[in-house]
């Protein structure tokens, strides 16, 4: 027992010796010394910053319910591209808005590079001068390019130029700020850009980082944006704010000419750079074939017309693009054909046969359907640009003819082929009591179809082709077409193994924000430049690389719907149109019980040949697909945890 | 042991009763209903169901300055009933497809009972009786007039529709796709005067083939909304005539 006090007194003794303080750094955390502290330090935390910025590319997914849609894996259903009616997908069932809300984000990511703009200058003494004012110009360009992001979906938001210490000094109430105006936040994202302009250098210190002129083409982007939103909202929210009255939603008309004015100047800047080029690496003078090769390489290749990318590759990052996107026919695993462009969309191109109100022209005047040996063939002098963005049945894809038939019509051709009961019109074409269709309920339920002897194709044809579209809910197309642009041509593609680059500004954007901002400037009688020959120029040099028909004259281009339409050519399915449709605040007046019109290829045994049907997007699987957007979206809503954390913060309107 | 578990036990048992407090706050219970009626022909404001609607913004100045807004919607014919509001002091503000009523403070307690008079944007009144064609498809008569003399309400027509639905439940909220009709820019009709709609125009008269009703004899519900260039809330908010029932043949 006396062993035992021992053994404890020493025990004890022991113990209150080891007693030494331990406020020491915890070694598993960074804290600021180590991250302004060093060249590395820093860099690792602005590739964070890049990291994080809201960029709309292959891993954005809208439909997102969680705390993001950014940077999402297993972009795979919903596409934002068939919420434009560029396109329709078995999954994009409606006029969707965003599953998720960027806000929280966003402040997070805006309070990282407030703390790098706060902490750098004062530990300067580490890192060299230039590095410095780099690091900081990258910095304001991330807060511009996230704070885009907000009031493009929101209007005006609280400003956070600093950061704002957490307890507040004066308390939880010291944390809550009201929305500031709409005009605020675009002025802000205007002198950002305007810091990082002057102080990026002329060369990207690095791939993927920015440098002056990618500051300036996204300044071009977002002035557009606000000068859009002064000229075309309807929308002007204010809040009194403590005695002020503040417009949160809306910018007041009188200054949309600034922020056009701001934007033809920023695109200015890029264009007399000339360090960029429209791409014509494969583009002959009057070979089609080559100016839609040199077309769809452009987004597959790193080319000079690449002005922001975000690369990924098989290392660091990869997406499932291919995967939501590739045809059924060329697919391992996985899903597919998400994307099939919309003969909408198809019909804003020339070189396809229309009728008077500008459709498609399917049927001769005795409603007989056009013949053909092959579908394509109805596109063959389709705008090369066209061919370059899709695929359309029986091109080539991945060395194989994409075969893509709705099914094989079996009735005398003789006196020509007479027109579908629901042509041009509602419904599943299975739904049609014609004995002569054949059709194929799904595609492991695709019948051999017999053909006339000596048919060129063989004995036997399958009804639904390779590819579908079938007529129940089932992987397999919906719309007649595959989409081509960012597809890849070769490698892996189940399994989110997609590694093409985004693209996330190019100079074909560039020069459609100046031809945009330029017109606006012209229609408004604004001076200072000949606005409309610089539009007009712009257009013309897109078009020549598209293969497409030129303006013949200034005086051809009379139209803001001539711009517009344009860039809805060009940029199709890189995610912009989306907001473009926004912006010009008329989704509502295009998305108001709207059908998109998908193409349906059909084989005639008796013919030999094809003839296309054009029809409404076929219900399926108990969807309709319907589009009817919700003009309160023009402004997004606030989350409502957000406005409950700061009562501050006024809803916007109808929410 | 057995001693040890059986305290300790107790002693959670114990504490876990004495925890046990009444914390709830008691459930609401005032009632405030009423209806909106068109201060001209005194008939109930006609109007959609949910945010396209008439919306009470209620805002509860009694427990805060700046309340987060409790909002309560009409029925179809203009009333509203609720009678779970909590006792208080409220700021009240219908909003609907009628010219904006100012905020008006009132005391909630027990049944508050309250009509309001309002503008409406438009009138829409019915000529005669919808008529059942023997193609399949049915035609109305209505004449659209301005409700209000207002100057910042004289908005051009923006869409007049004729909705088309298989309930009761009829309006831009629920309305079928395939037999309403939409009238919208060349085909608008003019004002004041009677104008005729036939059904089966979904996309707009002349987009696409017109729909007919299917071949076996069902009712059908027919309601005509129709929206000046003006939006309440960012929102496209229709003026309505009351619900028609048809059968067809």
């Amino acid at each position: 027992m006396k062993r035992i006090k021992s053994i404890l007194t020493i025990s004890f003794a022991i113990t209150i010796s080891a007693c030494t303080d331990l406020d020491i750094a915890p070694v598993n955390l960074l804290g600021e010394d180590e991250i302004y502290g060093s060249n590395d330090g820093v860099m690792s935390n602005v590739a964070r910053i890049y990291s994080r910025l809201p960029i709309e590319d292959f891993k954005y997914y809208y439909a997102a319910t969680g705390s993001s849609g950014f940077n999402y894996s297993g972009t795979l259903f919903k596409q934002m591209a068939c919420l434009t009616g560029e396109a329709v997908g078995r999954d994009t069932q409606g006029a969707d808005n965003e599953g998720f809300s960027y806000w929280d984000e966003g402040y997070s990511e805006i309070r990282d590079i407030n703390t790098l703009l706060e902490e750098l200058p004062a530990r300067s003494a580490t890192i060299s001068e230039a590095e410095t004012k780099t690091y900081l110009a990258e910095a304001h360009f991330c807060r511009a390019y996230t704070y885009f992001a907000l009031a493009k979906r929101y209007g005006g938001v609280p400003l956070v130029t600093t950061t704002i210490e957490y307890p507040s000094p004066e308390g939880i109430e010291g944390t809550r700020l009201y929305r500031a105006s709409e005009e605020a936040v675009w002025d802000l994202i205007a002198a950002d850009l305007d810091n990082a302009i002057a102080n990026l250098p002329e060369a990207s210190p690095v791939k993927g980082r920015v440098n002056k002129y990618i500051a300036a083409a996204f300044k071009s982007r977002a002035m557009l944006y606000a000068g859009s939103i002064a000229k075309y909202n309807t929308v002007n929210e204010t809040q009194d704010q403590g005695g002020t009255s503040v417009q949160i939603c809306g910018i007041p008309a009188n200054r949309a000419n600034d922020y056009f004015k701001a934007a033809y100047d920023a695109a200015n800047l890029v264009v007399a750079s000339n360090k960029y080029a429209l791409y014509k690496g494969l583009w002959v003078a009057g070979d089609a074939a080559a100016q839609a090769k040199n077309f769809r390489s452009l987004f597959l290749t790193e080319t000079t017309e690449n002005i922001f990318v975000k690369y990924y590759d098989q290392t660091n990052a990869t997406h499932n693009y291919d995967e939501s996107v590739q045809p059924a026919q060329t697919k391992t695993s996985g899903n597919d054909s998400e994307v099939s462009p919309s003969m909408d969309f198809i019909e804003m191109f020339n070189g396809i046969p229309k009728d008077a109100n500008g459709q498609f022209k399917n049927r001769d005047e005795n409603n007989h359907y056009y013949l053909f040996n092959s579908p394509r063939d109805a596109f063959a002098n389709a705008e090369p640009r066209l061919r370059g963005t899709v695929i359309f049945p029986m091109d080539t894809y991945r060395g194989q003819v994409i075969e893509i038939r709705r099914g094989i019509w079996t009735g005398n051709a003789g006196g020509g082929i007479p027109t579908l009961a629901n042509e041009g019109d509602i419904g599943n074409v299975a739904d049609l009591a014609d004995p002569n269709l054949k059709l194929a309920s799904a595609l492991g339920a695709n019948p051999d179809i017999p053909l006339k002897p000596g048919d060129s194709h063989g004995a036997t044809m399958k009804a639904a082709g390779v590819n579908g579209p079938v007529s129940n809910w089932d992987f397999g197309n919906t719309g007649g077409t595959y989409l081509a642009k960012y597809l890849n041509e070769s490698g892996v593609t189940a399994g989110g193994n997609s590694t093409q680059s985004w693209i996330e500004i190019r100079l074909a954007e560039v020069l459609l924000n100046r031809a945009e901002a330029a017109y606006e400037l012209y229609q408004a009688g604004a001076s200072g430049d000949n606005y409309r020959t610089v539009a007009y120029n712009d257009i013309n040099n897109i078009r020549e690389r598209a293969g497409a028909r030129m303006l013949t004259g200034e005086a051809d281009l009379n139209h803001i719907d001539t711009v517009r339409r344009e860039r809805r050519k060009e940029l199709a399915f890189e995610n912009k149109t989306y907001w473009d449709l926004k912006r010009w605040r008329i989704l509502y007046d295009e998305q108001n019980n709207r059908r998109w019109r998908i193409l349906n290829p059909f084989y005639s045994t008796d013919a030999q040949k094809y003839f296309l049907s054009v029809k409404f997007q076929e219900p399926r699987g108990g969807f309709q697909y319907i589009f009817t957007f919700d003009t309160r979206y023009y402004y997004q809503p606030i989350p409502a945890t957000e406005i409950n954390k700061n009562p501050k913060t006024k809803q916007n309107p109808g929410f | 042991m057995k001693h040890i578990i059986h305290t300790i036990v107790s002693l959670i048992l114990i504490s876990g009763i004495a925890a046990c407090e009444e914390d709830n706050y008691r459930a609401p219970s005032e009632t405030f209903k009423g209806s909106i009626i068109d201060k001209e022909t005194q008939e109930p404001f006609q109007t959609a169901v949910g945010t396209t609607g008439v919306r009470i913004k209620m805002m509860e100045y009694s427990w805060s300055d700046t309340p987060t807004p409790y909002y309560m919607y009409a029925a179809m014919d203009g009333q509203f009933n609720n009678s779970k509001i909590f006792k208080g002091q409220y700021g009240v503000t219908p909003e609907g497809a009628f010219v904006p009523l100012a905020e008006e403070s009132l005391d909630i307690t027990g049944t508050v009972e309250k009509n309001y008079a309002v503008e409406p944007f438009l009138r829409i009144e019915w000529v005669g009786e919808p008529v059942v064609n023997d193609n399949g498809t049915a035609t109305v008569q209505v004449k659209i007039t301005r409700g209000t003399t207002n100057p910042g309400y004289q908005q051009a027509l923006a869409e007049v529709w004729l909705f088309v639905s298989e309930t009761q439940y009829v309006g831009d909220f629920s309305y079928s796709p395939n037999y309403s009709t939409r009238l919208t820019g060349t085909t608008l009709p003019p004002l004041g005067e009677t104008i005729s709609i036939t059904t089966g125009w979904p996309g707009g008269i002349g987009t696409g083939a017109q729909r007919s009703f299917p071949a076996y004899t069902r009712k059908y519900f027919l309601r005509v909304g129709a929206r000046i260039n003006k939006q309440v809330n960012s929102t496209n908010v229709y003026n309505f005539t009351t619900g028609k029932e048809i059968t067809t043949k």
